[in-house]
This record gives C-alpha cells, structure tokens and sequence, in this order.
C-alpha cells in the first residue's frame, strides 16, 4: 500500500484541517483585522492556510453574517478590516466545544484500541 | 501602458454585473496584491519580479473571481446533467435519422441521383442534430441558472422501477396505448362525419370515402386487436408471443396504409379539388409512407428488443 504518497497525506490533513481555518479566524477576528494581517498570524500560530482559501472564505464568512466588515482608508492604501459578529462568536464557542469533544473521544478511541 | 496588476483586478472584475460589486472585489483584490507584493518585496524580491510572483499565485482571474463570488463556472451542473445527457441523445438520435431519410427522400422524388440523396439526407441529418443539439443545451443552460434549487429533496418514492417487475410503469403504458388507439379511432369517424371542410353539399371528409368497405374498416380491426394486445402485454410483459403479435399488427397497419398512400389515394379526391391542391400533395405522400415504414420498422425491432432484454425465469 501507499500509504506513504505524500499527496494522498496532504490531502487528508488538508481536509482534517479545513473547518479548524474558520474557527481560527473567528476567534483571532474578535480583534478587527485584514486580510494579509491574518494570513500572517495565522500561518505564525501554525495553521498552514493558503491565501487563496483564506480571502475567499472572509468574504462567505461575511455573506453568512458571521463577520462584519468596514473599509479603512485612513493608511495610503484602502484595506477591509473584518471583525467577528455576535453570531460569529457564537459559532467559534460551538465549534470549539464540538472540537473538544471530538478530541476526547478520539483519545478514547485510540486508548481503546492500543 | 498599464500595470500587471492594473489588467489582472480588470480582467477579473470585467463580468460583474453590478457596478457596487464590481468596485469592491476590485478593491479588494487590490488590497489583496498590494499586500502581497510588499511582503514579497520584503523579503528581497524586486518591484517586477514581486508583482509577478504574486499575481502568479493569484492564478487564473476568472477562477478567482468566481471563488470569490461563489459561483459555479459549469454550464449544466449535476442537477441536470442526467436528464440533460439521456434528452440530448434521444432528441439527437430520433431526429436526425427521421430528417434524413425525409430529405432523402425528397431529393429522390425531385429526381435526383444517388449523390445528391445520400449526400442531402446526410446533410440534412446532420444540420438537424446540430441544432436539436444546441438548442437542447440552450434550454438546459438556462433551466441550470432559473430554476431555483427545489425544496423538496430526494426520496426513495421517486426510484424507477426494476427491470422485469411490471406494476407502475407498465400500467401507464397500456393507459397511454388505449388512449392513444381511442383518439386514433375517433379521429378516423370524425374526418368523415365531422369534417371542418364544407362544400356545397355538406361536409367533404377529409380521407377518400371510397376506401371505407374495406380499408378503413379493417383500420378500425386493427385497432381494437391493438388494444386488445395492449391489455395482453400489460398482463404478461414482453414475451416473445407478445412481440410477434406486436410485429404482426404493426406490419399490418403498415400494409394497409403504405399501398393506399403509394397510390394516393387516402385523401379525398373532392376535397384536393375544393382547395384547390389536385396533384400536389403526391410528395407528401410519399413522405407519409417513408415516415410510417420507419415507424413500424422501430415498432417490431421494439417489441422483440424488449423480449429479448425481459429477464428469464421470471413472471411479473
């Protein structure tokens, strides 16, 4: 088996990590932020994002009403600060208890079967 | 001259309809490579260099824009694709030779050689599966981006049903068959009886009354013996001695009616006179009687394809 083909890896980890990019966002965007800023930290916390996910996914977060959004044009340049919503931070508390709770029963699992 | 970023964000901002949309994806992507050229200028990379780096990574604008948008670049997606693909062959594949052999035919009775009708009903065919082809993409295209999603989702009540187990399917089959056969036969009494064309005597049907003992009324035999083996089929599916039957009757009202077109003589010569197309509807004869011989040649291949696909062993 091929178990070790480095893209069928990338590929599984990149969907294991995929709802965990949202969660990241809304919780550093409780703090205003645009969109290369968060790039950046949250490529430093460790969460490998590729920008071409990331802008999308501000601008369906926004769609959906889970981040709110305002132009700053005091700099030179234009840039759209996003911030988490109400209903955002609601969703971040939902989905970090759903990842916890997945966590421990992962633990139990791998426990069990060890 | 403008810049590579200038004709990036324009290039892809160029299809949004709306102009407040427009202008902010346009910011936004601005924004976007602004900040990605300077941090990649940051990190040692020249001004040129830097910009065509980023907007490399960008990639194609029109697939970015439509992430961004959230739109589908697909022009039927998989709601139709089934249905789109299963139409478009059948339209195609009925179309196409019914037009050929129509045109060839035509070239044939104005007299041309074997060129020009297997080269005209070729054409002919191929034009028409053209456009059954576009137009039938056309409509799908459209249904795609109209129809809104439907509420109600897939259940197990719309599943087709199994091959060789009867029931719905072919209980709908014989409804279809007996009405069609019914409005068949009334039309048949109605041209003579209730004729929309009236002379100076009265109505004038619209087929030769002449032919009535004893063509017409042998139509009307076959008729019911088809309804009869409509019932019979819904009853026992396609089994060989159903096909026969099938073939026999179908081979029979072929019968009947090609001689009498071949000879034009099914429409009434009094009617052809009162409106005035004596002689000109000889062609159309001839069509009429292609068209009814592919018909029944379809008919037969029909019945005894379905005999042979009908599972063995088994009794619907």
């Amino acid at each position: 088996m091929n178990t070790d083909d480095p893209d069928i890896t990338a590929g599984h980890l990149q969907e294991l990590r995929r709802g965990t990019v949202v969660l990241a966002a809304l919780v550093v965007l409780r703090e205003p932020g645009y969109g290369y800023a968060l790039l950046e930290s949250l490529t430093d916390q460790g969460f490998a994002v590729d920008a071409n996910t990331l802008y999308p996914l501000l601008r369906r977060l926004e769609k959906q009403g889970l981040l709110t959004s305002e132009w700053n044009t005091e700099e030179a340049r234009p840039r759209k600060f996003y911030r988490t919503s109400e209903e955002g931070t609601r969703l971040a508390h939902d989905l970090m208890t759903d990842w916890r709770r997945l966590d421990q029963h992962l633990r139990a699992l791998t426990e069990e079967t060890s | 001259m403008s810049t590579l970023t200038e004709r990036y964000v324009h290039a892809a901002t160029r299809f949004v309809q709306s102009t407040d949309e427009r202008e902010e994806l346009r910011l936004e992507l601005q924004e976007r490579i602004d900040d990605t050229v300077s941090a990649l200028r940051a990190e040692g990379h020249d001004a040129e260099e830097a910009e065509r780096q980023a907007l490399t990574d960008l990639g194609d604008p029109l697939l970015l824009s439509d992430q961004y948008r959230q739109r589908n670049s697909h022009l039927i997606g998989p709601r139709y694709f089934y249905t789109y693909v299963r139409v478009l062959l059948i339209a195609v594949c009925t179309s196409a030779p019914i037009v050929a052999v129509i045109s060839a035919l035509l070239e044939w009775s104005d007299g041309g050689d074997a060129g020009d009708v297997i080269g005209g009903g070729i054409s002919a065919g191929l034009s028409i599966a053209l456009h059954v082809a576009f137009w039938t993409t056309l409509v799908f295209a459209v249904l795609e981006r109209v129809v809104p999603q439907p509420p109600g989702a897939w259940n197990p009540d719309m599943l087709p049903e199994a091959p060789g187990t009867g029931g719905g399917s072919r209980r709908s089959d014989m409804i279809a068959s007996l009405v069609a056969l019914a409005i068949g036969a009334v039309a048949l009494v109605w041209q003579h009886l209730g004729s929309p064309v009236s002379g100076a005597d009265g109505r004038i049907p619209i087929l030769n009354p002449d032919l009535w003992v004893p063509w017409f009324v042998l139509l009307l035999v076959v008729l019911v013996v088809e309804a009869v083996h409509a019932v019979w089929l819904f009853r026992r599916g396609w089994t060989w001695a159903v096909a026969t039957v099938n073939a026999v009757i179908a081979v029979a009202f072929a019968a009947i009616v090609v001689p009498l077109l071949l000879t034009h003589r099914v429409l009434n010569p009094e009617l052809l006179e009162h409106l005035g197309w004596t002689g000109q509807t000889e062609r159309g004869d001839v069509v009429a009687a292609a068209v009814i011989l592919l018909i029944t040649a379809w008919e037969v291949a029909a019945g005894f394809v379905r005999a042979a696909r009908r599972p063995r062993g088994r009794r619907a």
